[in-house]
């Protein structure tokens, strides 16, 4: 039997996007981070999986299900005594037997359409594994943008009673389809706030919204309006964050927000260009 | 019809601009500037408003008038700017056919405008101190 790639044999192509991770050292959920157009990058990662693969979901932890930033989008939860972002793959796999899975975390945010074309291009449906191996990180390999055969399941179970519960030590120990990029930068993840700094002001484009002040809020502000990035922030994030700044004695309870001269949700989403105003107490009448 | 005028309200005006030969019944009210308010000697205050989204509002809380109730017309408007002890600060008429109705609808679109409307009070008092009432850090939503 041969061992060659064949096209016709090759497993039905899903994608996966990893965003059950706690976002520790970001301290906000990565999930939710807006690199372009307000979009949280979870939704993006998921949208840019769509055009290559047949159906795509999302790997969340439990406590995610209702989150408004993964709403509308399939979700498949762990469902392996493992940690990290194992579980999520494994999950997805024994979940779709028969199905390969296009694996994407969703804090990389140059990952772009043409890197998954290539990986895609590269795809070796006879090896467990096709992955990046990153130049930019003494040829490590990467296997949160990989795409992974239905055999992995068992493979990787196998290489797990050894101990083995890190996906790059995994993937070193199976028989893989190693890609080299042209450009690598998309392989970088970024896991501080520093990093989402970087990428913000290199993908935005400067990306804004207005925030208006009324009362006693331009009163303590000492300003009318400003601008701000739009990154992704929740509308209770960024009240937080001004209430800090300006030292609003006011909590979030007792404050509602409009958006373009309407009244509008906590849960409401922003777009660049929107005017944001956060109402104090009213005392008309 | 709602308004929003940094002018003193002419309720004369306001009132004849409602008169209707169906209407049995014409029901008016007008908040005034009080000199005391918990406890306090209030001296003056001014009105600030969020003019686009207060408009906004204001407009549906008179039409939701007309439609919840069997009135023939409805009129609110809110001063803005400084006021002094004794001024008008809002006034509101309905008109109806029967009396009913017309209170009903009156005491709605008054309370609806405490309510929701973007409107903010700056209370000055005599012993010199300043405050934007029902923000001193409490945490009511929307004190009246």
């Amino acid at each position: 039997m041969s061992t060659e790639p064949n096209e016709s044999v090759a497993a039905p192509l899903y994608g996966l996007v990893l965003a059950g991770g706690r976002s520790r050292r970001m301290g906000r959920d990565k999930a939710a981070l807006a690199y372009q157009d307000g979009v949280p990058h979870a939704r993006r990662t998921a949208d840019l999986l769509a055009a290559v693969c047949e159906r795509v979901f999302v790997s969340c932890r439990a406590d995610q299900e209702s989150d408004p930033t993964l709403a509308g989008l399939d979700k498949i939860s762990d469902h392996f005594d493992v940690g990290g972002p194992l579980n999520g793959i494994l999950s997805a796999l024994a979940a779709h037997p028969g199905k390969a899975f296009l694996v994407a975390a969703c804090d990389l945010p140059f990952l772009s359409a043409e890197a998954l074309a290539t990986l895609v291009a590269g795809r070796d449906a006879a090896k467990t594994l096709t992955v990046f191996e990153n130049p930019l990180r003494d040829n490590f390999l990467e296997p949160l943008c990989a795409i992974y055969e239905p055999e992995y399941l068992e493979r990787a179970r196998a290489v797990m009673t050894q101990g083995l519960t890190c996906p790059t030590k995994i993937a070193n120990a199976l028989d893989v389809e190693r890609l080299r990029p042209d450009n690598a930068l998309f392989l970088d993840n970024a896991n501080h706030p520093e990093d989402f700094e970087k990428a913000f002001a290199l993908l935005s484009g400067g990306a804004t919204v207005t925030v208006e002040y009324f009362a006693i809020f331009r009163a303590q502000a000492k300003r009318s309006s400003e601008e701000i990035p739009l990154d992704g922030a929740s509308l209770a994030d960024l009240y937080e964050r001004m209430r800090v700044r300006y030292g609003f004695a006011l909590t979030r309870e007792s404050v509602h927000v409009a958006i373009n001269d309407a009244y509008a949700s906590w849960d409401a989403v922003l777009r660049p260009g929107d005017r944001l105003v956060f109402i104090p107490p009213v005392s008309g009448g | 019809m709602f308004r929003l005028t940094d002018k003193p309200i002419d309720a004369a005006t306001l009132r004849a601009e409602l008169e209707n030969d169906a209407a049995g019944a014409s029901v008016t009210f007008e908040g005034i500037v009080r000199n005391h308010n918990d406890g306090r000697s209030v001296l003056r205050l001014e009105y600030e408003a969020y003019l686009a989204l207060a408009n906004n509002e204001g407009e549906e809380i008179v039409r939701a008038a007309r439609e919840k109730f069997d009135i023939l017309g409805a009129t609110c408007v809110h001063r803005t700017g400084g006021l002094a002890i004794g001024d008008m600060a809002v006034w509101v008429g309905v008109a109806a056919a029967h009396r009913g109705e017309a209170f009903d609808a009156c005491r709605y679109i008054i309370d609806t405008v405490k309510h929701r409307v973007p409107i903010w009070k700056r209370e000055f008092y005599t012993d010199g101190s300043v405050e934007w009432v029902g923000c001193a850090g409490c945490d009511s939503p929307h004190a009246g």
